[in-house]
């Protein structure tokens, strides 16, 4: 079973840069044990072996600049200077 | 042509009451060439059109407009296809009965009372309703197959690879695919064969020989050998919906297919393993929407922490929220080996066991849906029961495989579907066999 305390919505919504509101805190504060009580399922599960299921390889290309859509997302941004992106203060 | 355009008007009147489409197009009275020629497809609304806003379904892209079409787009605009407008769907793809969606649910056009399943709802019910002939999908955890299922009509969760990803809007971007969507087997043969071409600006898209697969579907079935898992008959099954699927499993058999039931055990971590890696997946992917460089953009404040909470606080819905917080969870110092890195084990293991089982057998069979489209509102209030339906379809996107729904027949005018899997880039022996399942079934 797992510990009520540690799903805290409030401490990982602060991580997930998401504010809740008091009424999505207490929702959540009652559906988190039950989700991850079905989470723990895999605790079941004999992973003591390694597989090595698929064979992965890097897929690289060469550094040829070509055609870009620059301007055009550019045109998207709500706030800019030049061609800079507008942030808000990191302090 | 111009009998389209005379249509037009009556496909967005009835969508008003079915909800299929969040932003039409612009239609014209010209007609191109290709496969596709004067073929109309819905497009999902998670999958970018260069001119034409593309929402996912939420308040945080609410008036977005892509600067660039998705490959599978510029393919079927190659072929001729005229794309009707942007489907409905759970919001980022993260749903399964198209009821999270900042433009409102999508109602089922068998019953307007009833889900049309999810995320790509707004797809499937565009085809069931008559508002288009074809349609595009992403399938996470089975976003094309419920919705077929549930709507009565074929979609297809290619191989992982199969098709490119470039410019589907990321939720979970190692189990997902863009699929096609139809009211039959050639059709959706036929949309593959267009939007399944190489594309290097994907790089998980796999530079394999691509094949006509029209061609294939009139194959002998006769000593195809069909696994059917005890796992997908759990439960939770609906009795209608088992012996529906039963009913044709035993038709496929007289015609000379070898039925055997098997066991495959890791298939009940499935769900489990399947949400928190697509949960820890849209943690990363869902990051971007901050505000600074496109989406909502909430106004002033005094520095970026609470800037971009807020904004993504007023953008997201809360299953959105609810997911992307989960994810982090997964993710997080302390729980990350428990969650995020068990579940990627578990994840080697059904992928290890389907692969043994395609060493013996051709297909794998079992329902689409464990039930009938349930109604509008009945899961809402709990999360894990809504998550609990994708129990017969994670398993594909966690292995990575082709599958298809296939409708089988119906309960009181409510289809069912039948799901064939196969092993990786052999989507021509399920659709051979769907095929037939059209045919023999008559729905």
């Amino acid at each position: 079973m797992v510990d009520k305390k540690i799903i805290d919505p409030k401490k990982y919504s602060e991580l997930s840069k998401i504010d809740l509101s008091p009424q999505e805190m207490e929702i959540l504060d009652k559906q988190f044990p039950e989700i991850l009580e079905y989470f723990d399922l895999l605790s079941k599960a004999d992973t003591s072996e390694d597989i090595d299921s698929q064979t992965l390889s890097n897929i690289f290309r060469e550094d040829i600049p070509k055609d870009s859509i620059a301007d055009e997302i550019l045109d998207i941004v709500p706030e800019k200077k030049g061609r800079f992106v507008k942030g808000p203060r990191m302090m | 042509m111009s009998n389209l355009l005379d249509e037009f008007e009556g496909i967005k009147e009835k969508n008003k009451s079915i909800n299929a489409y969040i932003t039409f197009s612009q239609l014209d009275d010209s007609i191109s060439d290709g496969k596709l020629s004067g073929k109309t497809i819905a497009v999902k609304d998670t999958i970018s059109t260069a001119g034409l806003r593309t929402t996912c379904a939420s308040k945080m892209l609410e008036n977005y407009v892509p600067p660039y079409d998705a490959h599978a787009v510029s393919l079927i605009k190659k072929h001729g296809a005229i794309i009707m407008g942007k489907a409905n769907c759970d919001e980022f793809a993260m749903g399964s009965s198209t009821e999270h969606s900042a433009f409102g649910p999508t109602h089922n056009p068998h019953d307007l009372e009833r889900v049309p399943g999810g995320s790509s709802g707004g797809s499937a019910a565009a085809i069931a309703g008559g508002l288009a002939d074809l349609a595009l999908g992403s399938d996470t955890g089975g976003s094309i197959r419920c919705p077929a299922s549930f709507c009565g009509i074929v979609g297809l969760k290619p191989t992982y690879g199969l098709v490119s990803r470039y410019g589907l809007i990321a939720y979970g971007n190692s189990l997902e695919q863009i699929g096609p969507m139809a009211k039959n087997v050639y059709d959706c043969a036929l949309l593959l064969e267009c939007i399944s071409d190489y594309d290097n600006r994907d790089a998980t898209c796999v530079n394999t020989k691509r094949i006509d697969y029209t061609s294939h579907l009139e194959d002998d079935i006769s000593g195809l050998k069909i696994a059917v898992p005890k796992e997908f008959f759990g439960p939770g099954t609906d009795s209608i919906v088992e012996k529906s699927v039963w009913n044709t499993i035993k038709k496929l058999e007289s015609e000379g297919a070898i039925i055997e039931e098997i066991n495959i055990e890791s298939i009940k971590y499935s769900l489990a393993a399947y949400y928190i890696i697509a949960m820890s997946e849209a943690s990363s992917n869902l990051a971007r929407f901050d505000g600074l460089r496109y989406g909502l953009h909430s106004g002033k404040s005094k520095d970026w922490n609470e800037l971009f909470s807020n904004n993504r606080k007023f953008g997201f819905g809360f299953e959105v929220k609810r997911r992307i917080i989960l994810g982090t969870f997964s993710l997080s110092s302390g729980y990350f080996d428990e969650y995020y890195i068990k579940a990627q084990k578990v994840r080697s293991l059904i992928t290890n066991d389907f692969k043994k089982v395609f060493s013996k057998f051709d297909v794998i069979v079992g329902p689409t849906m464990p039930t009938l489209a349930f109604k509008l509102g009945e899961k809402l209030t709990d999360p894990l029961s809504m998550y609990m339906s994708d129990i017969d379809t994670v398993s594909a996107n966690l292995a990575g495989i082709p599958s298809i729904s296939i409708p089988c027949g119906n309960s009181n005018s409510l289809p069912i579907g039948i799901q064939l899997m196969s092993s990786h880039f052999n989507e021509k022996t399920i659709l051979n066999l769907g095929n037939r399942v059209e045919q023999i079934a008559g729905v």
